[in-house]
């Protein structure tokens, strides 16, 4: 590392980083005081990758000392990193900084120590002139998970941006709050924007909120399949029995990521599944008898035998194969079954 | 010709079956489909 070139140094910083050996530390420490800014932002990366915190001290210095943009978007990356609680106050100093790049990366390290002194700052955060900022502070306070945030982010689901919208969906989910279940079931019935709906049905999922299991049926019939797809998986966390007949109607959905999102739903809504389940399996649909197939092998209940071996002669292969493995599944009970077919034909 | 509409299609899946299941009951009924 005594090397007159700097980007020798910074290089071999780097390669120091990917070889992950923290013997590399105290001379990474001792680097972190070169004179080139080029080097003491390479080595303040690598720092970050290694996860040393005997490197928080000397990054907070060097973070105090510094005034190129360049080390302090690294440093305070690094802090962040290295989830730095003794460089929190350092770190929010920047989150008000006149650079947009460093506000951006000191409101993500802040997120990323998870401290809940961010809180505040976040909230104030959310509330930022610029996109990104606010974009960012929705999704870390989801990851910071305190009720205090939900009323902001809540009020963060009308923002312009459609990034905000989301990351406020999601983290209102995380954090569990049903007085979110309004404000989401607005957004999965008028939201303009596929991605939004689709965090939004996602976050339903995660709050469990029985109020929403009618917008989410009918968000079963989005045009975007990624809405349709996290409706379905949001109804299998809701786990109703009245959502069985819907779920089966999504079995027949022209994209595979939709039936494969039904049938798990049907799988955890368990039982109450079954009887309609049996009866997919003579669906004019190829695709039905195959999903109602596997979800039956799923269930693993033996009521389900008699009609998978009739499935066992269906024209496709795929349900042939959907009703064989579905019977592997079921297991011990299915064994007497298929050898009295086999004996038949003789 | 084989014997209640079980097509050779169906059997492919059915030995399938019993040999993941690993069960010794399935032992006389696999060799006879080993005839077929």
């Amino acid at each position: 590392m005594g090397d007159k070139e700097r980007i020798v140094r910074s290089n071999a910083a780097k390669a120091l980083g990917t070889l992950g050996d923290k013997r590399a530390i105290p001379f990474l420490l001792e680097a972190l005081l070169d004179e080139t800014d080029s080097v003491k932002e390479a080595v303040a990366e690598v720092l970050g990758i290694l996860g040393d915190k005997n490197a928080v001290i000397p990054l907070i210095n060097t973070l105090k000392a510094t005034h190129n943009k360049q080390v302090k978007i690294k440093t305070i990356k690094a802090l962040g990193e290295l989830k730095a609680e003794k460089a929190i106050h350092e770190i929010i100093r920047y989150l008000n900084d006149k650079d947009k790049d460093i506000k951006e990366i000191a409101t993500e390290a802040l997120g990323k120590v998870g401290d809940v002194q961010a809180i505040p700052f976040m909230i104030e955060a959310l509330f930022d002139e610029v996109d990104s900022i606010r974009e960012i502070a929705a999704q870390v306070l989801g990851t910071l998970k305190d009720k205090r945030a939900v009323i902001y982010l809540i009020k963060a689901l009308q923002d312009s941006s459609w990034i905000v919208r989301q990351n406020a969906a999601v983290s209102l989910g995380i954090i569990g709050s049903k007085q979110a279940t309004d404000p989401l079931i607005k957004l999965v019935l008028n939201d303009d924007n596929w991605s939004v709906r689709w965090k939004a049905c996602q976050a339903l999922g995660m709050l469990k909120d029985k109020k929403a299991q009618t917008p989410l049926i009918k968000a079963l019939d989005d045009k975007d399949w990624h809405v349709r797809k996290s409706a379905a998986e949001a109804l299998g966390e809701l786990g109703d029995k009245d959502t069985v007949k819907p779920l089966i109607n999504k079995l027949e959905d022209k994209e595979r990521f939709v039936r494969e999102a039904a049938r798990k739903a049907l799988v955890k809504i368990g039982n109450p599944s079954l009887t309609d389940l049996i009866l997919a399996l003579e669906h004019d649909n190829k695709y039905v008898r195959k999903e109602a197939a596997l979800a039956l092998g799923e269930l693993k209940d033996k009521i389900a035998i008699s009609a998978l071996l009739k499935k066992l002669n269906d024209k496709y292969w795929s349900v042939r194969k959907a009703a064989s493995d579905a019977l592997i599944n079921i297991g011990e009970p299915s064994i007497l079954p298929l050898i009295t077919i086999i004996e038949s034909i003789n | 010709m084989l014997q209640n509409n079980w097509t050779p299609e169906s059997l492919e899946v059915i030995a399938l079956a019993l040999g993941k299941l690993k069960d010794k009951r399935a032992l006389s009924p696999l060799i006879t489909l080993l005839k077929h």
